[in-house]
C-alpha cells in the first residue's frame, strides 16, 4: 500500500501535477506519520510556489528540529518570503566548521595510507550514514550565506559561502555565489580553489578522475586575471577529452579570458557562437554586450537590444543591453534611466551598477559617479574593478592622494591588472615619483605581454611611459616609445606629437620638434598646448643657425653643403675679384678704401665651397660603388 | 662614361610581365607606367618561337607559390572583377581564406582602398572641419596589425619577390602613420626585391624631403635601370637642374627614346630653372604627338599661366575638357585659366573640384592657396597651403606661400621657418633668403638677418628687372634667365641698412661702398643711388666734406634722388663756406 502511494506521488511530481501529488502525499503521510513523508509533502508545497504554507506545514509537525533537511527546507521558505531574520533563526549563525575538509583531508590520508578494507569501508558508512546530512549541512551554510547577502554583511556572506564549498564540494550554488559576485579576489580565489577537497569526490575505482573533472570545471570559473596557462590547460582537457568544446559555460570562460586580454573581436566571435546555439543563454550576454559596446557596433547593439525587449521584458540583462546601446551610442541620461531599471530588478547585478556609474563618469560628475562606484565596491568586494573606477575618478579630481589610496586597495586585491598598474603609474607621475612610475608602466606592459593582450589596448600606458622617461630626460628612450605609439595608436593623437615634440626641443633640436608639432596641429588646429609649444620652438628655432646650411647639385654633379662661413668666403673673394678690375683701371675712379673686413689671408682661388663627394646623382648605368666621404 | 645598357630583350620582358604584375594586383598607375615605358622602348624583333605564356599569367618565381596561385585562381578572378566594380570590402572579403602572397597583398590592399574610400566620404567638404587629418582611414590599424603580424613570424631577413608587394603596402600605411624612417626602410626592401613597381618608387620618393635623404639611401637602392629612373625624378622633384642631371635624363632618353614621361622631366627640369620656353615647347610637342593625354598638364598649365599666354591656356582647357571634365588635372587647368582672368572665385572653385576628385592633388592645393592669397583670404590660403605641403613636403611654392601668408599675419616667427623649408628646398633661389632676411629683420634680429642677406647675395644673381606680376608668389616670380654673376645692389643695401641698425655704421658704410663698386656689372641703379645718398650723407656727418660734395654731385649727375642730393650739395656750400669765411 505504501509502496503503491509512494510511486504515485512521485509519477505525479514527475509529471508536474502538484495538486495530485499533494493529495496523494497527504494521505500518505496520514499512513505512514513518518518525518520523511511530511518533508516529501512540505517539497510539493514549494515547488507549487506556496512557501507560506509549506514552512507553516513544516513547524506545526515540528520537523525543523528532528532533521536538517527539513530546517534547510524551511530557512528557504522564508528566505524566498524575504524573512531574513527568522531564517537566520532557524539557520543558526555559526557554521558547522568542524565539518569542514580539514577533516577530509584526515579522511584522504587515512584512505590512502591504510588502503585496508576496513580504512575503506569506514569512509563508505560515514557517506551514506552523515553524507546526506553533510549535504544539507552545506546547503544551509549556502542560504546562511544568501540571508547575509541579502543583509549586505558580504564579509559574513563570504565565509558562509567558502564553509559551504569546503564542507561540500559539490556544493555549486555558493560557488557560483562567490564567483558571480565576486566576493574573493583572485588570489584568494585560487588557493580556495588547491584548498577544496575534490578527492572525496572519486569512488576508490578510478583514480580520480570525478575529482580531476570538477576541479577543472572550477577552474575555469575563476578569475581570469591570474593563471591564464592553467586556464587554457584546463579548457584543453575539458574540450579534447571530455567532449566539452562546444559547451557553452567552457566557451562563456574562454571568451571571458579573451575579454580580459582586450582581444575583443575574438571575445565577439566566441559569444556569438553560444548565442547562435542558444539564443537566450542569458550569462552570456554581459560579455556580448560589453564586446559591442568596446568595438562600438551600435548598430548591432540595437538590434539585439529590441530583440530582447521584446521577448524577456523581465530580465534584468535585457534592460543591461538597453542602457549599453544608449552609451555606447552617446545618449548617457537614457542609459542610465535604463541601467537603474536593470539594476533595481536585480540589485546584485554587477554590470547595471558599474554601467549606472560610468554614466555619471561619463558625464564627468565625479561626485556621482564615486557614491555609485563605491556601492558597486560594498557589493563586489573580491573584484578589483570598482575601487580601480574609484582611484580614476578621484585622478580625475585632482585627488591624488585619494586616488592613491583607492588604486592601492584595489592593488591589493590583484596585482595582476596592467590597467591597474597603469593607473597606480599615473599616480606616481603626479607625485613626481618618477622613476617608479616608469618601473609601473613598464610593468604593465610586461603583464600584457604575459597575458597575450592586444597590445593596440596598451597604446595609452606607452604614452605614459613615454611622458614619464620625458620627464626623467631619458629623450632617446622616450622618442623609441612615442614612436611605438604614433605606430600602434589607432587614431593620430596630438598631444603624442606634442611629446614627441617637447622631446626634440628638450634636447635642442627646435626644427625637428617643429615638424612634430605641425603634425599635432594638423590633426587638432586648435589644441593649445602645441600651439603654445609651436610659438617657443619657433622662436628657439629663430636663433639656431642649421638653416643656413644647405645641399644643393652643383654643376658638377656633385652634392655641395654649404655654410656660413663658405658665404662670407664666397663674397670676399667676388669683391676682391671686382677690386681687382675697378682698380686695374676701369674708368670709374671713385676711391674705395677698404671694403668688406679682409683680414683672413688671401684664400687660395678656386673651391669654395665644402663639398661631399657624392657623384651618386649623375650615377652612370651600372656604376655602383659610391663613397661617401671622399673629400675632394 | 661607363654606360651598361641593359639588355633591351630583357628590359622588355622585365616591363611587359610588370605592366601584368601590376595590373594584376590592381595596380593601375604603375601597370600604366610600366606600359609607357614599354612603348617608349625601340621596337624590337622578338624571336617568333617565343609566344612565352607566361607573359599572359605571369606566375610567382617559386614552385610552391605557383601552385597556391593556382589553386586560387577562381577565387583571385573573382575577388579582382569585384575590386574592378570598385566592391572593394567584398573583394577583401572573398579573399579571407587564400594563402598566396599574391591573394593576401589584394586583400589586404582592397580593404586599404576600401578605407580610402570611406575617408574621403566621411571628409566631406574640401577646407571642411572634417577634413583633413581628423578623418583617416580606419582600415589602416587593422593592416598593419596583420603586415607586422605577417613580417613578424617570417622575419624580414629572407623573402622573395612575391612579398615585394606587400612590403610595398607595409611602406605605404607606415607612411600613413606618419612613421618615415621605417616606411622608407621597408620600401627600399620592396624596391630591392621587385623593382619594377612604379608606385613603391614613388612612395619612397615621397618619404626623401631633401638632398642629403636621396644621398643617405642611394647605396642601398639596387643595381637596376629603375634606380636611375628613380634617383633622376628625385632629383627633379627637388629642384636640381643642373647640367648632369640634363646629361643623365639625355643617357635615359637614349634608352626610353619615345617615353613622354621622361620628356615631362625634361619639361619640368627646364620649368624649375625658370626656362619657361623650353618647357613649353616640350609640353607642345607631347599635346601633338598623345592629344589625350592629362597626365602633368597641370604643370603645363602652370607654365602657360607665368608667360600669360591666355588663349593658348584657353586652348588646352578646352581640349583637357574634352577629354575628361573629371580629372583634377583638366579642373587645374581650367582652374588655371579663370585666375589668369582674374575670376578667382571660380578659380577656386574649379581648385575645390580637382580636390573633391583627389585629395591628394599637390597642385591644387598650393593653386587655391595663392588664389585665396589674391582674394586676400589669409587664413584659408594658410590652410590651402598646409594640405599641400602635407601632400608633399616638396613644394616650395607652398612653403613659400606660408611665408609670406604669415608676413601679412605679422607673425614673424611662423614665416621665418617657412621660409627656411623653402630656402632648404632651393637654396640657391634668392627670394628665399630674402624673405628670410627680410623675417629677421622685422623680429629685430639684425645679425640674422645679414646672414640671410649674405646667402641671398652668393645665390644666384637677381633679375635685371622684377616684373611686379599680379602677386608675389613664386610662381609668378621672375622670368629672367640667370644673368651674369653680379650682386644684388638692393640686398646689399639691405645689410648697410642692418649694419647701421647695429649701430656699427663703419661697416654700413663699407657694404654701401661695395654696392657701388656692383655698379660695375650692374651699371647705375635707384638703388646703387640710395646707396651713393646714404654714403653722402655719412660723410657729411664725419664732416668729409669732400667726399660727401663728390658723391651729391654723381647723384645729381645720375639722375638719382636728385632733390635730396641737391639739397645736399647746397648745405655742402654753406658748410665749406662758412668754414673759408
Amino acid at each position: 500500500m505504501e509502496e503503491f502511494l509512494k510511486s504515485w506521488r512521485q509519477d505525479a511530481l514527475n509529471k508536474h501535477q502538484y495538486d495530485a501529488a499533494i493529495f496523494i502525499g497527504d494521505k500518505l503521510l496520514a499512513l505512514t506519520g513518518d518525518a520523511k513523508d511530511a518533508f516529501w509533502l512540505a517539497q510539493v508545497h514549494f515547488s507549487t510556489g506556496h512557501y507560506n504554507r509549506a514552512q507553516t506545514f513544516l513547524t506545526r509537525n515540528d520537523l525543523i528540529a528532528r532533521s536538517t533537511s527539513c530546517r534547510y527546507l524551511a530557512a528557504l521558505c522564508l528566505i524566498k518570503q524575504q524573512k531574513f531574520d527568522e531564517a537566520l533563526a532557524i539557520l543558526g549563525e555559526k557554521n558547522p566548521t568542524h565539518l569542514q575538509n580539514n577533516g577530509g583531508l584526515a579522511h584522504r590520508h587515512a584512505t590512502r595510507h591504510a588502503g585496508t578494507r576496513k580504512g575503506i569501508s569506514h569512509h563508505r558508512s560515514d557517506r551514506d550514514e552523515h553524507g546526506n546530512n553533510v549535504k544539507f549541512e552545506a546547503a544551509m551554510c549556502y542560504l546562511r550565506g544568501l540571508v547575509y547577502a541579502k543583509q549586505n554583511a558580504f564579509d559574513k556572506a563570504k565565509e558562509c559561502y567558502m564553509a559551504a564549498v569546503l564542507i561540500d564540494v559539490k556544493c555549486f550554488e555558493a560557488f557560483d555565489q562567490l564567483m558571480k559576485n565576486s566576493l574573493m579576489s583572485p588570489q584568494e580565489e585560487w588557493k580556495f580553489l588547491e584548498s577544496l577537497d575534490f578527492d572525496s569526490l572519486s569512488s576508490d575505482s578510478d583514480s580520480g578522475q570525478e575529482a580531476e573533472f570538477v576541479k577543472m570545471l572550477y577552474t575555469t570559473r575563476l578569475s581570469k586575471y591570474k593563471n591564464p596557462t592553467s586556464f587554457n590547460q584546463a579548457t584543453e582537457k575539458l574540450s579534447t577529452e571530455y567532449n566539452l568544446a562546444q559547451n557553452a559555460d567552457l566557451i562563456v570562460s574562454k571568451a571571458e579570458l579573451l575579454f580580459t586580454q582586450c582581444r575583443f573581436k575574438e571575445c565577439l566571435k566566441e559569444c556569438e557562437g553560444v548565442i547562435e546555439n542558444d539564443q537566450y543563454n542569458f550569462s552570456v550576454y554581459p560579455l556580448y554586450l560589453a564586446c559591442l559596446h568596446e568595438l562600438e557596433m551600435t548598430n548591432k547593439l540595437f538590434l539585439v537590444s529590441h530583440d530582447m525587449a521584446d521577448n524577456f521584458p523581465e530580465e534584468p540583462v535585457t534592460w543591461l543591453a538597453v542602457g549599453v546601446y544608449y552609451l555606447t551610442s552617446g545618449k548617457i541620461a537614457e542609459a542610465r534611466r535604463f541601467f537603474s531599471k536593470a539594476s533595481m530588478m536585480d540589485p546584485h547585478f554587477g554590470p547595471a551598477w558599474i554601467g549606472f556609474a560610468h554614466t555619471f563618469a561619463a558625464e564627468g560628475e565625479h561626485d556621482q559617479a564615486i557614491s555609485a562606484y563605491s556601492t558597486a565596491a560594498r557589493l563586489f568586494q573580491g573584484t578589483h574593478l570598482p575601487q580601480l573606477f574609484l582611484g580614476m575618478q578621484y585622478l580625475q579630481l585632482n585627488n591624488v592622494n585619494l586616488a592613491d589610496e583607492y588604486l592601492t586597495t584595489a592593488f591589493e586585491l590583484c596585482r595582476s591588472d596592467p590597467l591597474l598598474l597603469n593607473e597606480l603609474g599615473v599616480v606616481a607621475y603626479h607625485k613626481d615619483h618618477l622613476n617608479e612610475a616608469v618601473s609601473m608602466f613598464h610593468r604593465a606592459l610586461e603583464i600584457a605581454e604575459d597575458i597575450e593582450s592586444n597590445p593596440k589596448a596598451w597604446v595609452a600606458t606607452r604614452a605614459n611611459l613615454g611622458h614619464a622617461l620625458r620627464r626623467l630626460g631619458r629623450f632617446d628612450e622616450a622618442l623609441i616609445q612615442f614612436a611605438a605609439v604614433t605606430r600602434e595608436g589607432e587614431y593620430a593623437d596630438p598631444s603624442v606629437y606634442s611629446a614627441i615634440a617637447l622631446c626634440h626641443m628638450q634636447s635642442g633640436k627646435p626644427w625637428d620638434a617643429i615638424i612634430s608639432l605641425h603634425e599635432a596641429l594638423a590633426v587638432s588646429p586648435q589644441d593649445p598646448i602645441a600651439t603654445e609649444l609651436l610659438e617657443k620652438a619657433l622662436q628657439e628655432n629663430a636663433s639656431s643657425l642649421t638653416p643656413f646650411t644647405t645641399h644643393s647639385v652643383s654643376s658638377e654633379g656633385e652634392i655641395i653643403t654649404t655654410s656660413l662661413d663658405d658665404v662670407d668666403l664666397e663674397i670676399k673673394q667676388h669683391q676682391r675679384q671686382l677690386r681687382k678690375r675697378v682698380a686695374g683701371g676701369s674708368s670709374v675712379g671713385r676711391g674705395w678704401s677698404g671694403g668688406v673686413e679682409d683680414s683672413s689671408g688671401g684664400t687660395p682661388a678656386g673651391r669654395i665651397m665644402t663639398r661631399g663627394r657624392l657623384g651618386e646623382v649623375t650615377r652612370e648605368f651600372g656604376g655602383m660603388d659610391v663613397s661617401d666621404d671622399e673629400n675632394l | 662614361m661607363a654606360t651598361e645598357i641593359p639588355d633591351p630583350h630583357e628590359l622588355h620582358t622585365a616591363l611587359q610581365t610588370a605592366a601584368l604584375r601590376c595590373s594584376e594586383r590592381c595596380l593601375y598607375h604603375s601597370a600604366k607606367w610600366a606600359a609607357e615605358m614599354l612603348n617608349s622602348l625601340p621596337p624590337l624583333t622578338l624571336p617568333k618561337e617565343q609566344l612565352l605564356q607566361a607573359y599572359l599569367h605571369p606566375a610567382s618565381s617559386s614552385a610552391s607559390e605557383a601552385q597556391l596561385e593556382l589553386q586560387e585562381l577562381s577565387t583571385f578572378l573573382l575577388a579582382r572583377s569585384y575590386f574592378d566594380l570598385h566592391e572593394y570590402d567584398r573583394c577583401s572579403f572573398v579573399l579571407e581564406r587564400c594563402r598566396s602572397a599574391k591573394a593576401h597583398f589584394l586583400r589586404l590592399y582592397s580593404r586599404y582602398i576600401a578605407g580610402e574610400k570611406r575617408k574621403d566620404e566621411d571628409s566631406e567638404m574640401v577646407l571642411g572641419p572634417l577634413d583633413g587629418a581628423v578623418t583617416g582611414n580606419r582600415e589602416l590599424q587593422g593592416i598593419l596589425v596583420e603586415l607586422e603580424g605577417i613580417f613578424h613570424d617570417r622575419g624580414l631577413a629572407d623573402l622573395t619577390e612575391d612579398d615585394s608587394w606587400l612590403l610595398f603596402l607595409y611602406g605605404v600605411v607606415l607612411a600613413k602613420q606618419k612613421n618615415e624612417a621605417q616606411a622608407r626602410e621597408i620600401l627600399i626592401k620592396s624596391v630591392g626585391l621587385y623593382p619594377y613597381n612604379w608606385a613603391a618608387w614613388q612612395e619612397l620618393g615621397a618619404t626623401l624631403s631633401t638632398l642629403a635623404d636621396l644621398n643617405l639611401i642611394l647605396h642601398k637602392l639596387p643595381n637596376n635601370i629603375m634606380t636611375n629612373l628613380f634617383v633622376l625624378s628625385t632629383n627633379q622633384e627637388l629642384y636640381q637642374t643642373t647640367d648632369p642631371i640634363h646629361q643623365q635624363l639625355t643617357d635615359l632618353l637614349h634608352l626610353f627614346p619615345r617615353s613622354s614621361w621622361l620628356q615631362t622631366q625634361r619639361a619640368l627640369l627646364h620649368y624649375h630653372a625658370r626656362d619657361f620656353e623650353e618647357a613649353e615647347t616640350i609640353f607642345d610637342a607631347l599635346t601633338k604627338s598623345d592629344p589625350h593625354r592629362l597626365d602633368a598638364l597641370d604643370h603645363y598649365s602652370n607654365i602657360l599661366y607665368v608667360m600669360e599666354r591666355r588663349p593658348k591656356l584657353a586652348y588646352i582647357a578646352q581640349l583637357a575638357s574634352s577629354t575628361d571634365k573629371f580629372r583634377p588635372e583638366t579642373c587645374c587647368v581650367i582652374g588655371n585659366y579663370y585666375s589668369l582672368a582674374s575670376e578667382h572665385e571660380k578659380a577656386v572653385m574649379y581648385f575645390r573640384r580637382a580636390l573633391t576628385l583627389d585629395r591628394s592633388f599637390l597642385s591644387a592645393w598650393t593653386l587655391m592657396g595663392h588664389e585665396y592669397v589674391e582674394m586676400k583670404n589669409t587664413h584659408a590660403a594658410i590652410e590651402a597651403y598646409r594640405r599641400a605641403v602635407d601632400v608633399n613636403r616638396k613644394d616650395y611654392r607652398a612653403w613659400y606661400g606660408l611665408g609670406l601668408s604669415y608676413e601679412v599675419l605679422e607673425m614673424h616667427y611662423y614665416a621665418l621657418f617657412y621660409f627656411q623649408r623653402a630656402a632648404a628646398l632651393r637654396p640657391y633661389d634668392p627670394s628665399m633668403w630674402q624673405a628670410m632676411g627680410n623675417c629677421y629683420d622685422r623680429m629685430d634680429r639684425p645679425s640674422d638677418a645679414i646672414k640671410a642677406y649674405k646667402r641671398a647675395l652668393i645665390s644666384v644673381s637677381p633679375p635685371r628687372s622684377t616684373p611686379i606680376s599680379q602677386s608675389n608668389i613664386p610662381t609668378s616670380l621672375t622670368t629672367a634667365p640667370t644673368a651674369a654673376r653680379g650682386f644684388d645692389p638692393a640686398i646689399m643695401v639691405a645689410i648697410g641698412q642692418m649694419y647701421e641698425k647695429m649701430r656699427q655704421p663703419k661697416e654700413a658704410a663699407k657694404w654701401m661702398e661695395a654696392c657701388l663698386l656692383e655698379e660695375e656689372t650692374n651699371g647705375v641703379t635707384p638703388v646703387s643711388g640710395r646707396a651713393r645718398m646714404w654714403l653722402a650723407r655719412w660723410e657729411f656727418v664725419n664732416e668729409n666734406w669732400k667726399r660727401a660734395a663728390e658723391l651729391a654731385n654723381e647723384l645729381c649727375q645720375d639722375g638719382m634722388e636728385v632733390e635730396e642730393a641737391k639739397a645736399l650739395v647746397r648745405d655742402l656750400r654753406a658748410r665749406l663756406e662758412g668754414e673759408r669765411g
